[in-house]
């Protein structure tokens, strides 16, 4: 009669050891995920201080030798480009949802604009203009932020930015040059690339952003130029993953912070706290895998406070090279 | 006798046409605005919609400094055309000026739509432009019957 009794309590000791051992494995992965995540955070805002902190100027981020950069990269293993894709920077390559991200390199980087210890308040908003597609207006309308002109539009892309009235007046759309020549701004945040991940042609959208900046800054300058990162979609709600996808985001990404590093601009790595730690956005974060859901605005607004180049840092990076213009009705 | 008469009911029927007219626009009502627009965002849309920081609304709908007295807005995060404003005016009378205001968003969001996300543009062409009082309100969304249920509870 006993027997029986030992092995059914034998059962239960294996049962509760198999369901330990589970539940052990389950912390593993899901903890060491959220450890890798929090040491990249970690290596990205203690990257090295960008231009006005350092007080270098921003051109000589620019001026990074091509021998640095390979230096920089020979330097790379493995591990660190892991760790530089969870933390949401953009890998020289592009990197397929679901890869093992083992082939990017890592993209440490003094465009980067790194957390700054105080967060600003609305009012550094105040002289800036922000441009850029309807992610950019679903971030006016939903981050609850208070200042700050917006020239958005839905669906803009590089061409249409350079060239199209897309931009609202009371007196119909108007170009982003005509619309920027209407006040005075020192500083520019720019969020575009999205509507451009189906160009192919990297170089030429490399030329034409660069062509588009530069024409932004001879009608402002001295703006602080601020690049942010395009954001990662949710390629499982997405209808057009044949482009829209986040191999092509890692890709738009790589060309912007190689822009910045080398024009002197700022790169705002959006991606930095929208990333799931795998090259993708949020999982529920947005509802067609595009446009982020309001709580998400408000972080990216805390995320642009904690992110800045302080105003009494002087940016030289555009006054030796650009001419205040008011030739308003030039397209870029 | 004849001509006076007609002369009479002539004027009589003037006064009336003009009654009419202005009967709409100055009701002497009063809006939650921040509630009105709350209810219709909450009833009317599918999408997500978030307010939008009063401070921001002169800047996207173009109102002149001084002539809003207080307003309410639910935007879309951008996914769809979906919009929602409730603005008092200090004076009635702007309320002309401000519905114009709306009908120019209306038109320059419906020519950005066209080529962005076609499917949209037939809610802007159904936007609701509404005025009563000193009240104005623009909808665009989903369900503009219900809508205008709703805009008429609150004396639209």
């Amino acid at each position: 009669m006993g027997k029986p009794k030992r092995k059914r309590a034998k059962k239960q000791d294996h049962l509760i050891l198999n369901l330990l051992i589970l539940v052990t494995v389950v912390l593993v992965v899901f903890e060491g995920r959220l450890v890798v995540t929090m040491f990249t955070y970690r290596s990205v805002t203690n990257a090295s201080p960008v231009t006005a902190q350092s007080g270098t100027s921003a051109s000589s981020t620019g001026s990074m030798t091509e021998s640095q950069q390979t230096e920089n990269a020979s330097t790379t293993n493995g591990s660190s480009s892991m760790e530089a894709s969870l933390a949401g920077l953009p890998g020289n390559l592009s990197i397929p949802e679901g890869s093992d991200h083992s082939t990017t390199s890592a993209p440490s980087s003094n465009a980067v604009v790194p957390k700054a210890s105080t967060p600003v308040d609305d009012s550094y908003f105040s002289d800036a203009v922000f441009i850029g597609d309807s992610r950019m207006e679903g971030f006016r309308n939903a981050s609850g932020i208070t200042q700050g002109r917006f020239f958005t539009s839905v669906g803009m892309s590089l061409s249409s930015m350079r060239s199209e009235n897309i931009i609202q007046t009371p007196d119909g759309n108007i170009t982003v040059a005509a619309a920027l020549s209407g006040g005075t701004y020192n500083k520019i945040y720019i969020m575009l690339g999205t509507n451009d991940l189906g160009e192919y042609d990297w170089n030429s959208f490399q030329d034409g952003f660069v062509s588009a900046v530069k024409r932004f800054q001879e009608i402002q300058p001295g703006a602080l130029i601020y690049i942010c990162s395009v954001i990662y979609v949710e390629e499982s709600k997405v209808d057009s993953t044949q482009y829209v996808n986040n191999a092509n985001v890692d890709k738009i990404n790589s060309i912007l912070l190689d822009i910045c590093e080398e024009q002197g601009y700022h790169y705002l790595n959006l991606n930095e706290f929208l990333s799931n730690g795998y090259g993708a956005l949020i999982d529920g974060a947005s509802s067609d895998g595009v446009h982020i859901y309001p709580d998400y605005c408000k972080q990216m607004l805390d995320y642009l406070k904690s992110h800045y180049i302080p105003v009494n840092q002087p940016d030289d990076t555009s006054s030796d090279e650009t001419e205040a213009t008011t030739d308003a009705d030039d397209s870029v | 006798m004849m001509k006076k008469f007609t002369t009479i009911l002539c004027t009589a029927s003037m006064a009336l046409c003009l009654t009419a007219c202005g009967g709409g626009k100055e009701k002497d009502i009063t809006v939650d605005t921040a509630k009105l627009a709350n209810e219709l965002q909450a009833a009317v849309t599918s999408d997500t919609l978030s307010e939008t920081a009063s401070d921001m609304l002169s800047s996207i709908y173009f109102f002149e400094d001084g002539v809003i007295e207080e307003g309410a807005a639910y935007a879309s995060s951008g996914a769809t055309a979906c919009e929602i404003a409730v603005v008092k005016s200090k004076d009635a009378k702007d309320t002309a000026n401000v519905e114009k205001l709306f009908q120019t968003r209306v038109d320059n969001q419906s020519s950005l739509y066209a080529s962005y996300n076609e499917g949209e543009v037939k809610k802007l062409d159904e936007a609701i432009i509404k005025s009563a009082g000193s009240y104005t309100v623009l909808c665009v969304c989903d369900d503009p019957d219900k809508a205008n249920d709703i805009l008429k509870d609150y004396g639209f």
